[in-house]
């Protein structure tokens, strides 16, 4: 079995405490057969889940499962449409928009129930209660030693598209590895495999090391096209705030002790939140710590997926914020590979010259 | 008058005298008494349920322009019993939208909001609302109450507004699943929102609540019947009017005058039957409208009801969905109308709940209207029109723009309305 899922809220240690591989579905783009299901003015993403879901139900790969989790209105219309048309087994997260103790509560039942189910899609059979907290809090521990490592390899690296990468390269890690061969390896095993997938310290090159340092922030960079615009234009991006970037390789450390659920509900609500999360200057406090972690910052790129309803609104907030930083502000939008167009590029070049003359 | 006096400017760039003086007029009370008096004197005393309406709203829309009593913005889907029951007056700036389009604001609200950086694929009704609060027309808001289900445009537009205006902002989280441990979730938070807004909003308290349930399930109980008569065929009432007061279903649950708008508008309803004065003569056809209108100038619903004898027989947004609500147990009442609503949750129930409809007002064709940049409604079209196919009802998918005339062309969805009737034709159905 296979556990594919949408969105970094929902927790990998879920899945990999029940001994099940899983990793997020970065699907490659939409295909055709979205069209009749998914209305044209839905994000590329949601189309793309919707494709990525029609394709899996001609792989050869037994035992696919998606979890969907209630991000905007159009992801839990392509829950629907994938439940309705498609024939891959799918679950449904529901994550709350606040982080209060009430929605960490209700978060933490969520998860519960997610497990539950998870565990019957793969064995058929319930987990005991006690054994899958004590598996589920090791797995816990074992994810804060990986993404202490992974976010060490992403912070040497300047290149932000090795950057984004680093978070498939854990995700294939833990895929290969069931909980205790992870375990038995430690931080070195991950270790080891960076390097042998050519993330090696010192050699990891910035093509921009003199570029201005901007921050690449928005909903979902759909790929890792637009962080590669930013290289090859000479940028020097500073800090990724998406869910491929910051936000993926978090939480950090869950608080220890009692019901790993809620620990795991209150590390994952109270993470760097996304456009997605509703709670007052939330995200703009996530911004302005960005700032202050990293010092020197001459300009924010904001990238948004066409038709992202959470990153329109979130645009003029952050545009709000920019202004008032006195920081120029970027915003692209576009569709997977719009890092590639050339009207992509001439924008960022001539925003490279502001920041430069500025 | 109105729209006329807004035409005054050519360009939304010049100046902002009209602004001014409709703020100037909105806060004197001698506006809301001229309104009144002319009311009366054109309904010779006798109050008809559109009277009562305007009556209710214009009250209201005093007491929140002049500071009478603290306004509450909230999005669509909150219970407006909740409002009302702290004793203030609920303001939902996505119905204002629907206003401002039918006296011609739209336009220079939606390119205000534009300044401001809302993209054109955003709803127009978020975006309409935006722009009137840019321009300064909207009361000014104590507290912003949104809720999480059904809308992202909705809860993301208040909370402009609630940082803009600088005042506390509530977000009720409405949980996916229907078990009693999500309901106590919910009813938790309604309790925790009320509470505080008690504390933190001056002339606010929870005295009113009992009064504003149980105004609410009045109001249900005459609902139903107006629900009742309303399955008649041929239509009682025109839906181009029925759509209107999706408004008034919307946001006035909890008021005071609510139970007598519907019993007035039942009593017209009755009479309406009872002397065969059907607004749609010669009734052909009699179609579901799900989703909301065209609020702007448009002649498709006199193609409709005139030239094609069509009745929109229903609409989705008018169908109540909630059962009666405890007045001793409030918070977990109003977490149950929240989550009854069948737009939320898997689409199966409001597939249901169409079905329902269609079997209860004697449908013959669902149309619905396709608002640019309403994922929720939008994203259900697909399974709806085959659910519906299968069961021999035509589906037809309108899209267009509630507020946003520029955004619709309206030549286009009469010759789609055009071909669709004649297929009903075609098939026999006239009913």
């Amino acid at each position: 079995m296979l556990l594919l899922t949408t969105c970094s809220y929902i927790p990998i240690e879920i899945p990999v405490a029940l001994g099940i591989p899983a990793r997020r579905a970065f699907p490659r783009g939409q295909k055709p057969v979205a069209e009749s299901y998914v209305p044209r003015d839905f994000c590329p993403y949601s189309r793309a889940v919707f494709s990525l879901a029609k394709e899996l139900e001609d792989t050869s790969e037994p035992g696919l499962v998606l979890a969907i989790a209630g991000s905007c209105d159009a992801m839990r219309r392509v829950y629907d449409a994938v439940r309705m048309y498609g024939n891959v087994p799918t679950l449904f997260v529901d994550v709350p928009r606040t982080g209060d103790d009430l929605a960490v509560g209700y978060f933490a039942s969520v998860l519960r129930r997610f497990a539950r189910e998870l565990a019957a899609q793969s064995t058929g059979q319930a987990t005991g209660e006690e054994e899958l907290e004590e598996r589920l809090w090791r797995a816990i521990r074992l994810l804060d030693d990986l993404r202490d490592v992974a976010k060490n390899y992403a912070d040497m690296s300047s290149s932000s598209s090795q950057r984004l990468e680093m978070l498939f390269a854990l995700e294939r890690y833990l895929g290969m590895k069931d909980m205790e061969d992870a375990e038995r390896a430690g931080t070195d095993g991950l270790v080891e495999y960076l390097v042998s997938e050519g993330f090696v310290p010192g050699e990891m090159k910035s093509l921009t090391e003199d570029g201005p340092p901007v921050i690449l922030t928005g909903t979902y960079c759909l790929d890792t096209s637009m962080a590669e615009a930013l290289d090859e234009c000479g940028f020097k991006v500073a800090a990724l705030d998406s869910c491929w970037g910051i936000r993926g390789l978090e939480p950090g450390e869950v608080q220890d002790g009692g019901d790993p659920f809620l620990a795991l509900a209150g590390a994952y609500l109270r993470k760097t939140p996304c456009p997605r999360i509703l709670q007052k200057d939330a995200r703009i406090l996530a911004l302005d710590k960005l700032l202050d972690d990293n010092p020197g910052i001459r300009g924010i790129v904001y990238y948004l997926p066409k038709f992202c309803d959470q990153g329109y609104y979130d645009y003029v907030e952050v545009k709000t914020f920019a202004k008032r930083k006195h920081l120029p502000l970027l915003m692209v939008e576009g569709d997977y590979g719009a890092g590639k167009w050339a009207q992509t590029k001439t924008r960022l070049m001539a925003f490279l010259e502001l920041l430069e003359q500025g | 008058m109105w729209p006329r006096f807004f035409r005054l400017h050519k360009s939304p760039t010049q100046g902002n005298f009209p602004e001014k003086a409709l703020r100037f007029l909105l806060e004197r009370g001698f506006t809301y008494k001229a309104v009144e008096t002319y009311l009366a004197r054109k309904s010779n005393g006798q109050k008809s349920y559109q009277e009562v309406a305007a009556s209710g709203i214009l009250t209201e829309l005093r007491q929140a322009y002049r500071r009478e009593r603290p306004v509450i913005y909230t999005t669509a889907f909150v219970p407006t019993e909740l409002v009302y029951g702290l004793g203030a007056v609920p303001f939902l700036p996505e119905v204002w939208s629907g206003f401002a389009a039918s006296l011609g604001v739209a336009p220079r609200a939606i390119h205000i909001s534009e300044s401001l950086g809302y993209s054109q694929d955003l709803c127009s009704f978020h975006r309409c609302g935006l722009g009137l609060f840019g321009m300064g027309i909207l009361p000014n808001p104590s507290a912003v109450i949104v809720s999480s289900h059904l809308c992202d445009g909705g809860r993301r537009s208040l909370y402009y507004h609630s940082r803009v205006a600088g005042c506390p902002l509530y977000v009720l989280d409405v949980p996916y699943s229907f078990d009693r441990e999500a309901r106590v979730f919910l009813a938790r938070q309604i309790e925790h929102v009320a509470q505080d807004l008690v504390r933190k909003v001056p002339g606010l308290s929870l005295d009113h609540m009992r009064r504003a349930i149980e105004a609410s399930n009045g109001a249900r109980r005459v609902y139903l019947d107006v629900c009742r008569v309303r399955r008649n065929v041929p239509s009682p009432w025109r839906g181009s009017e029925a759509l209107n007061y999706v408004s008034v279903f919307l946001s006035s649950w909890g008021s005071g005058w609510l139970p007598e708008f519907y019993g007035e508008l039942l009593r017209y309803l009755e009479r309406t039957v009872r002397t065969c004065a059907f607004p749609v003569g010669n009734e052909r056809h009699r179609l579901l409208w799900l989703n909301l209108r065209p609020y702007y100038r448009t002649p498709i619903f006199d193609f409709l009801e005139k030239q094609f004898s069509t009745s929109i027989a229903f609409e989705e947004y008018s169908k109540l969905y909630w059962p009666e609500i405890d007045p001793d147990n409030w918070a977990e009442g109003l977490a149950e109308k929240m989550m009854s609503n069948f737009g939320w949750g898997p689409l199966e129930r409001r597939i249901h709940a169409v079905w329902s409809m269609v079997e209860d007002y004697s449908i013959d064709g669902v149309v619905q209207f396709n608002q640019w940049g309403c994922r929720q409604s939008n994203g259900g079209a697909r399974p709806l029109r085959d659910f519906l196919q299968k069961r021999g009802i035509p589906f037809l998918e309108l899209d267009g723009d509630g507020v946003d005339a520029g955004n619709s062309g309206s030549a286009q969805a009469i010759t789609r309305l055009s071909a669709f009737l004649e297929m009903l034709d075609s098939r026999g159905v006239i009913a």
